[in-house]
């Protein structure tokens, strides 16, 4: 105890003339709002991390291999996949870009908006324990699935580029992506696939909390997703007359996005990018509004 | 801190409230399964289980259901205002459930009031117990005093050397503390202290160790004057030590301001008081003990025992449903929860001992600690009334069993996490009546 002591009266003198004056903190009820909202988001974000880790955790731990299966899981996802639908099916593309590239590309964007729906849908009932018993703004766990979905989402990248590198090696006078102003629509496009998946965790992550058939069903509606949205196939192998009905799918905006940035595939319509669009305002005005509401009226301990 | 605000209040709570509404559904209340529902408006009789229910519980169900309709406001705290001076020690008493804890979380801003405002000059510490929350066993020691210090905000931290030495001031020079029972709260406690914030906030259940308590205290004694502390318990002896400034909290509201001292000796008058608004005058817990199936008072088990954990209660809050539930946790992650499955009807004042047996192998081998907390359940909700972190338990393997056996009864976190809700099956519930405890 001396020892502290002493060591106290060294360090605390010359910090008591540096330090400012304190800044007064106001302890105030919380009140409704969006932009209220939106403060105290901005003040709890130094969580975020947090949250991020732990669902990066959650994943691997219990496992003989851990970290290991972070390139694992995509690995044998995608080399499965692209044999069933490419090889297998022979599932065609519009130009003449190579399947295994289209799809690389295809399912490291749609994995954002699957991973992120997943994570910020069980934010709320993994982190229970921590939430009932301190005030956390729900929606700090909600966008902190956008931290695993980007951590996926960078290994799907590092296959991506293994993919275009092998066929560069092959056929050195073709290069299939298409970088150029385009590409620009890359991150809107990627932007509106997390957007979508975090509001669905906005919208079933309360609900999920309290009763698991929320996530498993939206698990299925998730699966049935992505057969429905051209991410497996281009959009132009769907039949002319349901074109219109597959571009009611908010998700076929965004992954048309995707594609036409990186393979000048010309399908995308401003149709699809208005429904994303909004889609995306819908979910997240009216879910933001609500959400607010629940949470000031709500009871967070039990 | 500046020389410009000594002198000044450096926290003023300014007619602070937190209400709470009960008879509403509680967000995290467990559903019951469809099945189980329906089966629940077959008529009576239709199905056996239903008859075999005491019969004389019957009118209980019927005052139950019609408390449920109307709902009703409790007041956790109800307009404290006081004021804290630069640099001095605050006490505030209480007995449980007074609402010490409430003000210290809605100060530390892990609770937003209802009503009311405080301002706090300068950085505050996120509260031992809440900060606990979010150790991790997979993490170090020092990487979990580390988040601790995050809790506190963004621009919040300790350097790891700092965060070392609150490794090496909780643990002392002893063994390998990997393992100990409280080590997780004891580094939450001292990452707190060490934090050096200007307003801190401690609540003395986190200081609950003998040896750890006492070095606690001396390092609070240390900085005496350099930095504002705001102490709750409910033990005088403590805050005269530390505070010769407190309040006297009951039921929510400010029952008398002073030195501690004069507070207990004006304890007895709150005590008397007609007007009751909160709950902690419902029940109190006298004490948490692990016991043997045969009762004999036991801290250690073996793997294939079971684990029974005595709760005193003394009843006071005449026809209320009171129900009883414990987290077993170790380390800091919960990994068993349990309530009792019906709620116990106080039919009169007394002493009661509630025993839940935990079955032997659903806990691995190691060490554990015991949350109670006792709730009044109101149409169909919980509302807490009293906690205590108390008592600390260890099972252990014989070591001729550890190789093969290890997997089998090592529970599968995610499930187990699961059984959250009013019934583990795990653990098993006997009511016994108590005489007074000397």
């Amino acid at each position: 105890v001396e020892r502290a002591v002493e060591r106290n009266a060294t360090t605390r003198a010359p910090a008591s003339r540096v330090e400012p004056a304190p800044v007064a903190r106001v302890i105030e009820p919380r009140r409704s709002g969006l932009l209220n909202a939106w403060r105290e988001f901005w003040r709890y974000r130094h969580l975020i991390s947090y949250f991020g880790h732990l669902f990066v955790a959650k994943r691997y731990t219990r496992t003989f291999l851990g970290w290991l299966w972070l390139p694992l899981r995509p690995g044998i996802n995608l080399a499965t996949r692209i044999l069933v639908f490419g090889g297998l099916l022979g599932v065609a593309t519009d130009g003449k870009t190579p399947y295994a590239l289209f799809f690389l590309v295809t399912t490291s964007a749609w994995q954002l908006f699957s991973e992120a729906a997943y994570w910020s849908m069980r934010s709320v009932e993994l982190n229970r324990g921590v939430l009932r018993q301190v005030y956390v703004p729900r929606l700090i766990p909600i966008t902190s699935a956008v931290i695993p979905s980007l951590l996926e989402w960078a290994i799907y990248i590092v296959f991506v580029v293994l993919g275009v590198l092998w066929y560069v090696v092959r056929a050195p006078h073709t290069f299939y992506l298409h970088i150029g102003l385009r590409t620009l629509l890359l991150p809107a496009g990627l932007g509106l696939m997390i957007l979508l998946g975090l509001g669905i965790g906005l919208l079933a992550s309360g609900m999920s909390a309290r009763a698991r058939d929320v996530r498993f069903s939206f698990a299925f509606i998730i699966s049935f997703l992505y057969f429905l949205t051209p991410v497996i196939y281009p959009l132009s192998a769907v039949p002319e007359q349901w074109r219109p009905l597959a571009e009611l799918n908010p998700m076929t905006g965004a992954i048309e996005m995707v594609k036409d940035s990186l393979f000048e595939t010309h399908s995308l319509s401003s149709d699809a990018v208005y429904v994303s669009l909004i889609a995306v305002f819908i979910i997240w005005i009216p879910g933001l509004w609500l959400f607010d509401r629940f949470e000031v009226g709500a009871l967070h301990r039990t | 801190m500046s020389a410009a605000l000594r002198g000044e209040p450096a926290v003023v709570v300014d007619r602070l409230s937190k209400v709470y509404e009960i008879g509403s559904r509680s967000r995290y209340e467990p559903v019951t399964p469809l099945l189980t529902r329906l089966r629940g408006l077959a008529p009576l009789g239709m199905l056996a289980e239903d008859e075999e229910d005491d019969e004389g519980d019957e009118p209980l169900v019927d005052d139950y259901g019609s408390v449920a309709r109307d709902r009703t406001l409790v007041w956790a705290l109800r307009e404290v205002s006081f004021e804290v001076p630069t640099g001095s020690t605050f006490g505030i008493l209480g007995g449980p459930g007074a609402g010490k804890s409430t003000l210290l979380q809605i100060l530390a801003g892990s609770l937003p009031p209802t009503d009311g405002r405080a301002t706090l000059h300068g950085r505050t510490n996120p509260l031992a117990d809440a900060a606990r929350l979010f150790m991790r066993v997979d993490h170090t020691l020092s990487r979990n005093v580390q988040s601790v210090a995050r809790l506190g905000g963004s621009r919040v931290r300790l350097s790891s050397q700092q965060a070392d030495e609150v490794v090496r001031f909780v643990v002392g020079p002893g063994p390998d503390p990997i393992g100990s029972k409280t080590i997780f709260q004891h580094l939450a406690v001292g990452a707190v202290l060490f934090l050096e914030p200007d307003v801190l906030l401690l609540d003395d259940l986190v200081l609950a160790d003998g040896e750890f308590r006492e070095r606690c205290l001396a390092r609070i004694e240390s900085r005496q004057g350099a930095q504002t502390v705001i102490i709750a318990s409910r033990n005088v002896d403590l805050l005269s030590r530390l505070c010769s400034d407190g309040v006297l909290l009951d039921n929510g509201s400010i029952v008398a301001r002073g030195s501690p001292k004069a507070l207990a000796a004006g304890a007895p008058a709150a005590e008397a008081a007609p007007v009751r608004r909160g709950f902690s005058h419902l029940a109190a817990i006298l004490t948490v003990e692990t016991e043997s199936t045969e009762g004999a008072p036991r801290q250690v088990f073996r793997w294939d025992e079971d684990v029974v954990v005595r709760v005193d209660l003394e009843m006071l809050g005449v026809g209320e449903l009171l129900r009883c539930s414990l987290e077993v946790l170790a380390g800091p992650e919960t990994v068993l929860s349990a309530s009792q499955p019906e709620p116990h009807l106080c039919a009169e004042p007394g002493y009661v001992s509630l025993r839940a047996r935990i079955q032997a192998r659903t806990l691995v081998a190691d060490a554990y600690s015991v949350n109670v907390h006792v709730a009044m359940s109101h149409g169909g909700s919980d509302f807490p009334i009293a906690r205590e972190a108390a008592a600390s338990f260890r099972i252990h393997t014989p070591p001729e069993m550890e190789p093969d056996d290890g997997a089998d009864f090592d529970p599968p976190n995610e499930e187990i996490e699961l059984t959250e809700g009013p019934d583990s099956p795990a653990v098993q519930w006997t009511v016994g009546l108590a005489g007074e405890p000397d």
